[in-house]
């Protein structure tokens, strides 16, 4: 009766399962793990619930979500992967730096004897949690590695090799103790060929035990300094509260704020992860003991097999084989057979997608798009009308149908303008002239026209006394210019105060610095919007080094001509065409493709071209081109949508929805959003799905088609969080959105490299196929 | 002189480590031992339990380093030759160990323990190993199919013809045999014994012989050297020797070998005492407290080995004594 | 009768699925005041024969069947509690490493006075004088101080020294030396065995010597037992044995050791090499290696035949001159 070797089954079962989850998380759980559940009033039974994340385990969410609102189900089974590639990237970093010290201290070197026991003593003394945490900080560590993933691996190498070294010193001494060690120095060996050729291989069952036991320790690591907030996805925030870099999830960021949770009695939060953790080192150590008791019995066939393994793929024992084929026959068949699977194995021929992408088509929008003659237009000029009725053109040459009967939908600007010539001089006895260069050093946010000289005072806060303010306080600030300090102050302070100066202070204009830097605030297109409250005065945004160049001032006066021009009933005119879903069933179930163009071509020379998100209408118009050509009808509905004043406030996404989409009131619709495309620099796509509900099971069914249709294609994907003005309407309606974007183009769009020079035709080719490929499977491929 | 192997006052001393890094005591396990062996000749050491016999082989092959003397291969120094250059003697000088159990790499197989020694040496291309390793096994009368097993897949009689392979695989000149049939059964020892024979005379190589065994050693041994302690005491043609022993340890030693024969009457020279130990050898004749024949100069002057006929050399004070006379022309 | 009576010895070990027959058959009579000596090679069962004997046969062993009587009395009957009595008091042990039978951590003299306080052969103070007094009947040089040392301070003959004090001092009846001398050196080896020989003397004592070198066998015995493979292949008085011997196994043995005095170009040989016992032949287990095999023995196992006055041999070469006296087997 051969008694069954259970640890190692056991163990081997965890960790097949473990490494299921790791290449394809996708077929544990529906949703994707970087979407959000949403903050939100609900009714329930008549009264007004707040509902907001972490939500604990419901139908909905069967392991509950996290206190991002990210389903933690999907957390777990991705997190899987980043979490134990770390662990087992620590036990490799162990053994490789062991090994060779462990052989030179059994071989009797002092100094590798002594490192490892100093090591050992210095490192068992401290607690490996409190030594990571003290080093990660360190500058140098990040300046040094770079990517917070390997620090954390190397520190955690670092520190815990030496229990590892000690072991397998031991193990090396037992061996060199042997008798045949004598046998084979007399042969004429050196201590190296001993070393590699008669103690690795005896040591080859202790490493591999080892290695197991080891993967489980380093996840024991992990999961406890997690607890103390040292996490390896370093995210960073940027100024909005979003996420610069893409992050990658793993458990023991999950377990960051444990103490918190499990104090608020939000135990699921805490249980899952530690679970994962639980059942991985179980797995590990069982399977470490399972393979200990398997190798002190067998006969080490495996060793002899290993040793051939050199020669079985040298190429040129090969060579030698096949020109004395008659003695080596079955060698050559055998070595023939092998190399012959394995190039089918990597090779293996891929279907081709059934409808192809032409970059040139897209390349050639891209190039229209970007021509000097749309130079200027901005949302609500006249020149707006001429890219839109170029989309429309292309549009219906493909047999898209025009949406509610148009393609072009107008919808209003409340107020558009811009200004034509700028002039401003501030002046004062002691410091003489400081000129102020127009958009580099101030932007003007009303639209005003006007010239004169007037007083320069400072004004801040205080000034303004105390509530309530009336207006004959401040009779001193009529007829002067007052300059403001804004930075530091909160959103609703500050617009709080702007509006209380334009109402109740009412000077003859106001300059107001704020943090932005000339450059930066090339990106963001909001300065020139008016706010409301700003709506009476003249307003002057200046930027922060100037302002700290003003405040140093006294007694100054300002100088300035300004003339604008606003548009007459300004508009946006976006594009919208859609193809019908011709499934009964189906037809209900609504894709948007939406993109903007609204900043190509924007401006005069100031404003720079913003060739990449020209990248998005021009993907847009190719894929609507081809399934338009293709005369199939699509089961579901698919929208094509072009918005325009997305820089503005009033945006032609919000109105569009506002008319057609009130309410959603059949939840059935999904948003794809494509972004910048093309950039020579960067060949990663970034695909930001935390807009989409974890619990909504059709869009997570579309963002798995979308995954899957991008590794058909060799397309990198990364995951983040990108932010796009239209996202506030799609969260508005309670739309599922998901936005596909270019990676890593912080330092290029929007400014002067931003242009044609900089695209590169090939580099649209991955990403258009992708979303053509996806979309046809949604579209025509049935039930998803 | 074609020598293969000359020896001249080997010593090696062991520290016994030793309170506060000061030696406390020595170990004296080879204490000037000096020899030669000729091409295709076979040297034989006897001796008991830390004679040094054993320690003697090791330091011919620089498995141990000496603490003095000269050791020298077909008239090469290679006492004084750096590490470096330890690999070429290894190709002419080899070894084949006593314990068939444990002088293998359990977790090699057959083919593997007998191709390291020809890449090492590079004795043949590295594509002809199986072909030669092929023929290595014929030699030592294994099959071609035992190349692919495991050496506890044998009896010891047959690792033992491993072992036997493996040294001749780099065609050495010199093979030093350390007890390789004492761990045996007798009816294998007699089929190694005939193989190293056979092998001496097709290869020519010379053998340096340990064993404790008496008969064995009248057996394959040409010349025959008795150790005690550290010396060798007497040395000579095998026949001479085993014949007419002169020194009292030599005779003590044939008289207690055990003989399998009922009739002949046992004349049993009992020595007094034990063996002592290395660590702390008597003064002078390092036999002396065991020897019935012991002299006042025995306590105080070791003796040398001096010649008593032209094959025959004797260290001892009385054999001196006795030879003077007829010592002269032997010189 | 003789002091010890064997009769048909099965012994096996069962490692899986095979059973191991380390003794399988084997039968003799040890004679009052005699040295019987147990010759064999590896596997050939003498060292588990003997231990079947004091009933030191552990699981995975087994004694499977046979008698074994001693002073008449079934040793197979007999309970542990009264085993305890017999070992080392009526038949005592002295094995071929004396460090497994000594306490590293006792001193030699206690551990010698422990076999006396055990088999109640003497107590206290009289028990120590005892032991120092056996400790000098052993030749143990300054038996007295030495009394308190521990065995680490012996050299390798002296520990066996010991070890034989301790298995005489209840001064038993039988003495069984598995091949006490293998692991000393020759000088010492004669010693011993001239000491025990000396013992055997003056206790009156019968002996069974286990050994594998016919030199020890010549200089000790009186009768020999031959085994091969788990069976006793011939047994005979001495001196015949060394002057005519009739198995081809034995002739073997004794044609391809070395000879002391005289040199010769070549040993003979016996070919091939001891089975396996998962493999042993059918018939007659030596068959693969006799150089006058024949047809009959690769089939059949011959019986242990009695030829002449005290001489036994298991072959089919002699069979048909048993047939023809006893009239009992068939023919070829």
């Amino acid at each position: 009766m051969r008694k069954l070797n259970y640890p190692l089954i056991l163990g081997v079962l965890i960790v097949l399962i473990l490494t299921a989850a790791c290449i394809n998380p996708e077929a544990f759980t529906t949703a994707d793990p970087y979407g959000e559940e949403r903050a939100k009033f609900v009714f329930i039974e008549g009264k007004i619930n707040y509902f907001a994340p972490p939500v604990n385990p419901c139908p909905e969410y069967p392991w509950g979500t996290d206190q991002y609102g990210r389903d933690m189900k999907s957390l777990i089974f991705y997190g899987c992967r980043l979490t134990l590639f770390t662990a087992i990237f620590i036990a490799i970093g162990r053994l490789l730096v062991s090994l060779p010290l462990a052989i030179y201290a059994a071989y009797g070197s002092k100094a590798a004897n002594r490192l490892i026991r100093q090591f050992g003593v210095f490192t068992g003394a401290f607690p490996i949690v409190i030594l990571t945490m003290l080093f990660v900080k360190i500058q140098l560590t990040s300046d040094f590695f770079k990517e917070p993933n390997t620090i954390i691996g190397a520190l955690l190498v670092l520190f815990g090799w030496s229990k590892m070294a000690g072991l397998l010193k031991e193990k090396v001494e037992g061996i060199l103790n042997e008798d045949f060690i004598e046998g084979e120095i007399a042969i004429g060996k050196n201590r190296l060929e001993i070393a590699l050729q008669n103690i690795v291989p005896h040591l080859i069952p202790s490493i591999v035990v080892m290695f197991f036991l080891e993967v489980a320790a380093a996840l024991l690591v992990l999961s406890q300094i997690g607890v103390f907030g040292i996490v390896m996805n370093g995210g960073l925030m940027n100024a909005d509260g979003e996420y610069q870099l893409p992050y990658e999830i793993d458990w023991a960021s999950l377990l960051v704020a444990s103490q918190w949770f499990v104090a608020t009695g939000r135990l699921w939060l805490v249980l899952y992860p530690a679970a994962a953790f639980a059942i991985s080192i179980i797995g590990f150590n069982l399977m470490g003991e399972g393979l200990r008791m398997e190798f002190e019995k067998r006969n080490s066939r495996v060793i002899s097999w290993i040793r051939g393994i050199p020669s079985f793929l040298s190429l040129l024992r090969l060579a030698y084989e096949l020109k004395h084929m008659s003695e080596y026959r079955s060698s050559v068949t055998k070595k023939l057979l092998f190399y012959g699977i394995l190039l089918l194995l990597l090779f293996f021929p891929q279907l081709p997608s059934a409808y192809r992408f032409e970059t040139t088509n897209a390349f050639k929008t891209m190039e229209e798009l970007s021509k000097p003659e749309y130079r200027g237009r901005r949302a609500g000029s006249s020149q707006n009308e001429i890219i839109s009725d170029y989309l429309a053109e292309k549009l219906a040459a493909s047999g898209i149908q025009p949406f509610e009967g148009s393609f072009v939908h107008n919808y209003p600007l409340e107020n558009a303008f811009n200004v034509k010539e700028a002039q401003l001089t501030v002046s004062s006895i002691i410091s003489g002239q400081t000129r102020l260069e127009h958009r580099k050093d101030y932007y003007v946010t009303t639209p005003v026209n006007i010239s004169g000289k007037y007083k320069l005072k400072k004004f801040t806060l205080e000034d303004l006394g105390e509530f309530p303010f009336q207006e004959n306080e401040f009779d001193d600030c009529r007829g002067k210019f007052l300059l403001v300090d804004v930075r530091g102050l909160n959103g609703i302070v500050r617009s709080r105060f702007l509006g209380l100066i334009n109402s109740t202070v009412k000077p003859a204009g106001v300059l107001y610095i704020d943090a932005w830097e000339s450059q930066k605030l090339a990106k963001k297109g909001n300065i020139d919007s008016p706010a409301k409250s700003q709506a009476a005065l003249i307003n002057i945004a200046v930027s922060s080094n100037m302002g700290d160049t003003l405040l140093r001032m006294n007694d100054m006066d300002i100088e300035l001509t300004i003339m604008s021009e606003t548009y007459p009933e300004p508009e946006n005119h976006c594009v919208v065409g859609y193809l019908p879903g011709s499934d009964e069933t189906l037809k209900d179930e609504i894709i948007i493709i939406g993109s903007t163009f609204d900043c190509v071509g924007d401006d005069r020379t100031e404003r720079f071209p913003a060739s990449m998100e020209a990248g998005g209408p021009a993907m847009a118009l190719e894929t609507a081109g081809i399934l338009g050509r293709s005369g199939v009808k699509p089961k579901r509905t698919v929208i094509f949508a072009f918005w325009d004043g997305t820089n503005t406030r009033d945006r032609g996404s919000k109105a569009f929805l506002e008319q057609y989409f009130k309410d959603n009131e059949n939840k059935n619709i999904f948003y794809i959003e494509l972004k910048n495309f093309g950039s020579k620099d960067s060949s990663k796509i970034i695909l930001d799905t935390t807009r989409t509900l974890p619990k909504a099971l059709k869009a997570q069914e579309y963002i798995k088609v979308l995954k899957k249709n991008a590794r058909r294609n060799e397309l990198e994907l990364v995951y983040g969080k990108v932010s796009s003005p239209v996202m506030h309407d799609m969260l508005e309606e309670d739309i599922n959105a998901v936005i596909i974007d270019t990676y890593d183009i912080d330092e290029t769009i929007k400014t002067p490299k931003d242009n044609m020079g900089n695209i590169e035709q090939k580099k649209l080719k991955k990403p258009g196929q992708t979303v053509l490929d996806a979309l046809v499977e949604i579209l025509y491929g049935g039930a998803v | 002189m074609n020598h293969i192997i000359e020896v001249r006052n080997l010593k090696k001393y062991f520290d016994i480590n030793s309170r506060m890094g000061m030696v406390q005591h020595q170990v004296k396990a080879v204490d000037g031992v000096s020899f030669s062996v000729a091409e295709g000749e076979t040297l034989g050491l006897v001796g008991e339990s830390g004679c040094g016999k054993s320690t003697t082989g090791r330091l011919i092959l620089r498995l141990i380093k000496p603490t003095s003397g000269e050791i020298f291969l077909e008239g090469r120094d290679i006492n004084s030759i750096k590490d470096k250059e330890l690999r070429s003697i290894r190709k002419d000088i080899q070894i084949v160990f006593q314990n068939p159990y444990s002088a293998l790499d359990p977790r090699m197989t057959v083919t593997d323990i007998l191709s390291e020694p020809l890449s090492i040496h590079k004795i043949v291309h590295k594509y002809e190993y199986g072909k030669e390793v092929k023929r290595l096994l014929g030699l030592v009368g294994l099959s071609e199919q035992d190349g692919k097993k495991f050496p506890h897949e044998f009896s010891g009689g047959q690792r033992q013809r491993i072992g036997i392979a493996r040294a001749m695989a780099t065609r050495p000149k010199f093979i030093i045999c350390d007890e390789p049939v004492s761990a045996l059964d007798v009816s294998v020892q007699s089929q190694i014994l005939n193989l190293l024979g056979d092998l001496q005379k097709e290869m020519k190589v010379s053998y340096l012989f340990i064993a404790h065994g008496l008969n064995v050693i009248r057996h394959v041994s040409d010349k025959v050297g008795v150790m005690y302690l550290g010396k060798i005491v007497e040395m000579g043609i095998v026949d001479e020797v085993f014949e007419k022993p002169i020194h009292p340890y030599t005779k003590a030693l044939l008289s207690s070998a055990p003989v399998p024969d009922p009739f002949r009457s046992m004349h049993l020279e009992v020595l007094e005492g034990e063996i002592p130990s290395p660590v702390n050898p008597p003064s002078g004749c390092a036999f002396h407290p065991r020897c019935r024949h012991m002299l006042a100069i025995c306590k105080e002057k070791r003796p040398f080995l001096q010649h008593i006929s032209l094959n025959h050399k004797v260290a001892c004070h009385l054999a001196d004594i006795a030879f003077e006379g007829g010592r002269a022309s032997y010189a | 009768m003789g002091i010890l009576d064997v009769n048909d010895l099965k012994t096996s070990f069962t490692a899986g699925r095979h059973e191991i027959k380390a003794v399988d058959g084997v039968s003799f009579s040890l004679e009052h005041h005699e040295t019987l000596a147990i010759v064999g090679e590896s596997g050939s069962g003498k060292s588990v024969t003997v231990l079947s004997v004091m009933r030191l046969i552990n699981p995975p062993g087994r004694i499977k069947s046979g008698d074994i009587y001693f002073q008449g009395k079934n040793l197979l009957a007999f309970t542990e509690k009264q085993m305890e009595m017999v070992r080392g008091g009526r038949i005592a042990m002295v094995y071929q490493e004396p460090m497994s039978s000594l306490n590293p951590a006792i001193p030699v003299g206690e551990q010698i006075k422990e076999v006396l306080v055990i088999h109640k052969a003497a107590a206290g103070l009289a028990a120590k004088e005892k032991a120092i007094a056996l400790m000098q009947a052993v030749k143990i040089p300054e038996a007295r101080l030495r009394y308190q040392d521990l065995p680490k301070k012996f050299s390798g003959g002296m520990r066996q020294r010991i070890v034989i004090a301790m298995a005489l001092a209840c001064n038993p009846d039988v003495l069984i030396a598995d091949e006490p001398t293998t692991a000393l050196d020759v000088t010492i080896q004669a010693e011993i065995m001239a000491l025990l020989r000396d013992m055997k003397r003056q206790l009156n004592m019968s002996m069974l010597l286990i050994t594998h070198d016919l030199g020890i066998v010549a200089e000790n015995a009186d009768r020999v037992l031959v085994m091969y493979c788990g069976k006793v292949m011939e047994e005979a008085k001495v001196k015949t044995l060394f002057r005519s011997p009739l198995h081809p196994y034995t002739m073997g043995l004794m044609a391809c050791i070395p000879k002391m005095d005289a040199r010769v170009d070549r040993l003979q040989a016996i070919p091939g090499y001891v089975p396996h016992p998962s493999q042993y032949p059918a018939g007659c287990r030596f068959s693969s290696r006799c150089s006058r095999v024949m047809e009959r023995c690769k089939a059949e196992m011959p019986e242990l035949m009695e030829i002449e006055d005290g001489h036994k041999v298991r072959c089919w070469l002699y069979c048909d001159d048993v047939s023809e006296r006893s009239g009992g087997r068939d023919g070829k």
